[in-house]
């Protein structure tokens, strides 16, 4: 059964959109992550022209999050003042990031930027998270788990404008979250994701702050800075097509409830070095297609008019 | 689909026969099977027959043309292993679509002055005076056009090799185009040319326009009007699916 995407301008099978929400939502499920890193290449792999790709992407984010962050609430994992700061990082970040993503698709180099920025975070996430993760399960192997301190003190603790984070048992400069905030919130708008995957390890590796924490706030924030480039790709491109992020939604939903499912029985370092792949996997595809000649060496852009 | 094709088909051969002694000579009389293609949100491609008369020993050429676009075609290169877009060359006025079909090759039915006159055949659609001033002139020209026909060809919105044209009878003629799900919306104009030992005899045309329909237009037009609004919208339906997800999930 098709159904013509009014936005992007072409007829997709219902049922190919609707798993590829649900395989999507699965791995989100399963992993804690908001998929917008799979799910934006799989809409330009099946034809959707890349801005609304990015621009339909964010919209359905939007969703995903506020799923999850409500499940975070109701558990008290949220630190809302810092996700405050955070987020004026994050409106900052992802009004300049859709600034640019309109310079750069009128200079002809969007889609190498999108895809570089994926070789460049995918790689250097992907590669983190394996090593940490097989770390730990050689190590949960050979001897007791240790006991690390709170957080290690660093250069950015001299930093001004000092600020009590009570919830996350933290008093940092507000400069470096509201930094963090910025540069996912650019990644957000040019690639077409949430930036969990960037905003939570940063969070825990960068802040200090405790994981669910960390997890619970940064959905929080992806909300609103997701929200901001649909506003702004909507008011300036109109690529946000309503009607796919709905039908994208509905499977994701509906994946990810089966994909928590099967999270509580796996380990939390299994479950990181699996995702670690998953991740380096997007990226080696992205270095393929960047490095491999493409079948024709052309490519057209339309206009209207 | 095809059942109001046919019989607005079969009404149309009666009322060309009854006509037919008027238009015996050089009058040249053309229809098409629709004159409105609606895009629903169930759109996946429609055809178009488009038949007439004419006199007997006419060759006719049917053209196609979509609205207007402008096209940047880039050329990839390597830049220290990466493959990145390099040149590029801006065609201005292109159609957004082009169909041809004729009764026989087009070197056969008249001479390539004449073809380029008319404009007949994608190729002299597309020329040097597509381009944008500053780059007229320019050496890559030819490979930039082809590569754009051949772009446009793989979506099925151009055709470079004319279609064959149906001669039902001696002088009643039909030929069918598909119009594919991806194509824009707008006027398309239908030309049809008769010639006769190759000269222009004769040149009709008309309009079939391509519009979207039902909610599918309601949102396109939602969205390019009302763009704040559209956004804004965009993210309370996102807000309400998560919510309510979210709280039929946790019931269960």
């Amino acid at each position: 059964m098709h159904i013509y995407l009014p936005i992007a301008e072409m007829s997709v099978n219902i049922f190919l959109i609707l798993g590829m929400g649900g395989a999507v939502g699965f791995l989100s499920g399963l992993f804690g992550v908001g998929g917008g890193f799979l799910m934006t290449p799989l809409l330009i792999f099946i034809g959707v022209p890349p801005p609304v790709a990015v621009g339909t992407e964010a919209n359905q984010i939007v969703a995903s999050s506020v799923s999850g962050v409500l499940a975070h609430w109701r558990r008290a994992n949220v630190d809302f003042k810092m996700g405050f700061v955070l987020l004026l990082g994050g409106f900052v970040g992802s009004s300049l990031g859709v600034i640019l993503f309109k310079y750069l698709q009128n200079l002809g180099q969007l889609d190498l930027v999108i895809k570089l920025s994926y070789v460049i975070f995918l790689g250097i996430i992907g590669f983190l998270m394996l090593w940490e993760s097989s770390r730990t399960i050689i190590r949960s192997r050979s001897a007791a788990a240790r006991r690390g301190k709170l957080h290690q003190h660093n250069w950015f603790h001299g930093l001004p404008f000092k600020m009590r984070f009570r919830k996350s048992k933290l008093y940092i400069s507000a400069i470096l979250p509201f930094l963090i905030g910025a540069t996912v919130g650019v990644l957000s708008a040019i690639m077409g994701v949430g930036g969990g995957f960037i905003m939570v390890p940063a969070m825990i590796y960068l802040l200090g702050m405790p994981t669910s924490l960390a997890i619970g706030t940064s959905l929080f924030q992806i909300i609103f800075v997701t929200a901001n480039v649909t506003f702004l790709q909507a008011l300036t491109v109109q690529t946000v097509d309503i009607l796919l992020a709905v039908l994208l939604l509905t499977g994701a939903v509906i994946g990810a409830q089966f994909g928590s499912k099967y999270s509580v029985r796996m380990k939390g370092e299994q479950l990181r070095a699996l995702l670690a792949l998953l991740v380096l996997g997007v990226c080696v595809k992205m270095i393929i297609d960047l490095t491999v000649m493409p079948a024709d060496l052309y490519s057209i852009a339309l206009l209207m008019g | 689909m095809n059942r109001p094709i046919f019989t607005k088909f079969s009404i149309a051969l009666i009322m060309l026969f009854l006509l037919a002694p008027h238009a015996y000579g050089t009058e040249l009389i053309i229809d098409s099977s629709t004159n409105e293609v609606k895009v629903s949100s169930s759109f996946i491609g429609t055809d178009v027959m488009v038949f007439g008369t004419a006199n007997d020993k006419d060759d006719i050429i049917v053209v196609i043309t979509g609205p207007t676009e402008t096209a940047i075609v880039r050329k990839k290169g390597r830049v220290s292993g990466i493959w990145i877009n390099k040149e590029k060359l801006e065609f201005r006025g292109i159609p957004g679509f082009y169909a041809i079909a004729s009764t026989r090759p087009l070197s056969e039915i008249t001479e390539t002055d004449e073809l380029k006159k008319q404009k007949i055949g994608i190729h002299n659609v597309i020329t040097t005076a597509s381009l944008n001033s500053k780059d007229k002139n320019i050496k890559t020209f030819k490979s930039f056009k082809d590569a754009l026909v051949r772009g446009q060809k793989t979506k099925g919105l151009y055709l470079d090799m004319p279609l064959a044209i149906d001669v039902v009878s001696k002088r009643l003629f039909k030929t069918t185009f598909h119009f594919p799900n991806n194509m824009t919306t707008g006027i398309y104009t239908v030309k049809v040319f008769a010639f006769q030992k190759k000269r222009l005899v004769s040149m009709v045309s008309k309009t079939i326009s391509v519009e979207k329909i039902g909610i599918g237009a309601d949102v396109f037009k939602f969205a390019k009007e009302q763009s704040a609004l559209y956004g804004l919208l965009a993210i309370l339906i996102a807000v309400l699916s998560g919510w309510i997800a979210s709280v039929i999930f946790r019931k269960i």
